[in-house]
């Protein structure tokens, strides 16, 4: 699951994905604004097929917390 | 720049919200106003059935005696959240919008604040319900959204009836409409209030130098007051308004809806920008990217009005290559929306635009440059902070409204806007310097992330030190095998120094291992330490 957030993390961000941990900050660490916050979060719903409603969006700091909801919603 | 000056364009008077929705009807009837997605269909809404749906929520809430009271507003954007709005205000109640990003507590205390009676809010939001039933006492009355048509067709079938209540309400143009909570949500809560009047002669006065035309989409939350008055004036020029509910759907809102004009905050133009960058994929062939552009604005676009906080004058030369004019203004809630504004017609990039017909502004105690602080007089000044005596008598004085921010009028009566009162540096010379001026040239330094300029009070004796405090992109600078930080800073602002007056030349760089503290709104915190 993390290895399949940071890749999709790596297409809207230039960022070496090794220096990408569960700890890493959406905004302070990898420099996302807002938007690409939200951008982000649709690639994610696409990618495996779960709906995040907006009011869940404003509740992801770090890469951690977007790991945690989709493992919840998700069958592996 | 491009264009000269010219004419204003013709507006009709306007001094209350139910006038609007009068004027609207009758100049637009059966046109539609609003567009926007319910149960993955589309629904078109007139401007005749706008007018008969608040007629008809104005007359079930006069029914059920809510008139005179406080109303917090809570939700998405959508049509059901403005004909809220309008029914409220025109049957005598204020509105108080709230933004749905703060957590329940602090609605709560902003509603203690004001003492609201009613609270409505949408299904999504029903938590901030439950939390107030548990933990407020003023709210009488609690609406959701979702269930409002059931009023709806209850006020219908009062009018049917010969209910004419509502529209033999009269309306006070000039005391308390709606009350916006802009700062301080706890603690010290500043509550702008402002009349149908204040809000009338903004939209009024703004549509005499700016034209929107056929359709937009509404993007901006109602909640702020340029999202709220921006669609005004979009209803007021006779456009369609498509609603955007969720900015997950914001790309195919442009390729649905093809938005001919916009309102956005630098956030979007500077993100959007990026992304047709990352879509070109190194391509820089202006047709290119323009074609790219078009894609993403849905392939109607041509205005963008950019409000709520100064953007980089480069990007108004970029779109323009895209074939969108972007016009900057200048707006605070105090003043309603708009103070100044750039013209379709006669824009000068990194202005704020011409001052508004009706509005006076004056620059207090003026510097050799022309900077100082700007204050501003007209209809559409705020009435004061709610409950807040003191704050009002320190911000308007014999009507005149202090902005707080510095400025300068050019000769052709362009507004600048240099920074922010609060922040300004005065050298023992007397030259004032902009820390934000300086910060603007800063942002695009390599491994910057974040920096505030302010004056080295520690400094002792009569040199006046300036200092950029920097917090440094360390993956970036660990990406590219650079160790020593400072000295690469100390030589990039060296480098800096050399472009820049003599006066505004940084002579300490300090490096800081942690961002800057900052607001709900991602501002940063320049007077706190941390």
């Amino acid at each position: 699951m993390f290895k399949r957030v940071v890749s999709i993390l790596c297409t809207v961000v230039e960022v070496n994905p090794e220096l990408i941990t569960l700890e890493s900050n959406l905004v302070d660490d990898l420099g996302l604004n807002s938007l690409d916050v939200i951008n982000l979060v649709v690639l994610f719903e696409q990618e495996f097929n779960v709906e995040i409603p907006d009011r869940q969006i404003m509740k992801f700091v770090t890469v951690g917390d977007v790991v945690a909801y989709l493992k919840e919603r998700t069958v592996v | 720049m491009y264009g000269k000056p010219y004419p204003l364009y013709e507006v009709e008077q306007l001094s209350n919200l139910k006038e609007v929705i009068n004027h609207i009807a009758s100049k637009y009837g059966d046109k539609t106003a609003f567009t926007f997605e319910r149960n993955d269909e589309t629904v078109n809404i007139s401007f005749n059935q706008f007018k008969a749906d608040v007629e008809a929520l104005g007359t079930a809430f006069i029914d059920m005696d809510i008139t005179n009271m406080k109303v917090g507003l809570l939700g998405d954007n959508s049509y059901e959240w403005l004909l809220i709005y309008f029914a409220m205000v025109n049957t005598g109640n204020i509105i108080v919008p709230l933004d749905k990003l703060l957590p329940a507590a602090e609605v709560k205390s902003l509603i203690d604040h004001c003492g609201a009676e009613v609270f409505v809010s949408s299904n999504t939001y029903v938590d901030y319900i439950d939390y107030l039933r548990n933990n407020n006492e003023t709210v009488q009355h609690y609406f959701s959204m979702d269930n409002i048509y059931d009023f709806v067709k209850k006020g219908k079938e009062l009018i049917k009836q010969g209910d004419l209540r509502y529209e033999s309400k009269a309306i006070n143009n000039d005391v308390l409409m709606a009350l916006m909570y802009t700062s301080g949500t706890t603690g010290n809560p500043k509550g702008v209030m402002l009349s149908h009047k204040n809000i009338s002669k903004c939209v009024e006065n703004s549509l005499k130098y700016i034209k929107f035309w056929d359709s937009t989409l509404l993007v901006l939350p109602l909640h702020h007051v340029s999202g709220f008055v921006g669609t005004l004036g979009m209803l007021v020029s006779g456009c369609r308004v498509a609603i955007n509910t969720s900015l997950k759907t914001l790309p195919s809102d442009f390729a649905k809806y093809k938005p001919r004009v916009i309102i956005l905050v630098p956030l979007f133009i500077e993100t959007l920008y990026k992304q047709i960058l990352g879509a070109a994929s190194g391509n820089t062939d202006d047709a290119v990217l323009k074609q790219i552009a078009g894609k993403v604005f849905g392939g109607n676009l041509e205005m963008i009005l950019c409000g709520a906080a100064p953007i980089d004058k480069k990007y108004v030369n970029y779109y323009l290559d895209f074939g969108i004019d972007l016009l900057q203004s200048y707006a605070l809630t105090e003043s309603v929306a708009i103070v100044a504004v750039n013209r379709n017609n006669y824009n000068l990039a990194g202005s704020s635009g011409l001052v508004i017909p009706n509005c006076e502004v004056k620059i207090v105690d003026p510097d050799e440059n022309g900077n100082g602080e700007i204050l501003t007089k007209s209809e559409f000044t705020m009435l004061g902070y709610y409950k807040n005596e003191q704050a009002t008598a320190e911000t308007i004085e014999d009507g005149w409204l202090k902005t707080g921010d510095i400025g300068y009028i050019d000769e052709d009566g362009f507004l600048f806007i240099s920074g922010r009162k609060k922040n300004l540096i005065v050298l023992s010379n007397g030259k004032n310097v902009y820390p934000e001026e300086i910060e603007f040239d800063l942002k695009n330094t390599p491994l910057l992330k974040e920096v505030v300029v302010r004056e080295d009070t520690s400094a002792q004796g009569s040199t006046d030190v300036i200092i950029a405090e920097i917090f440094p992109d360390f993956d970036m600078a660990n990406k590219q095998g650079i160790d020593d930080l400072q000295e690469h800073f100390d030589k990039t602002i060296a480098a800096y120094n050399k472009t820049t007056s003599v006066f505004k030349r940084i002579q300490r760089v300090i490096l800081r291992d942690t961002e800057f503290p900052k607001t709900t709104t991602k501002k940063i915190k320049r007077n706190v330490e941390g």
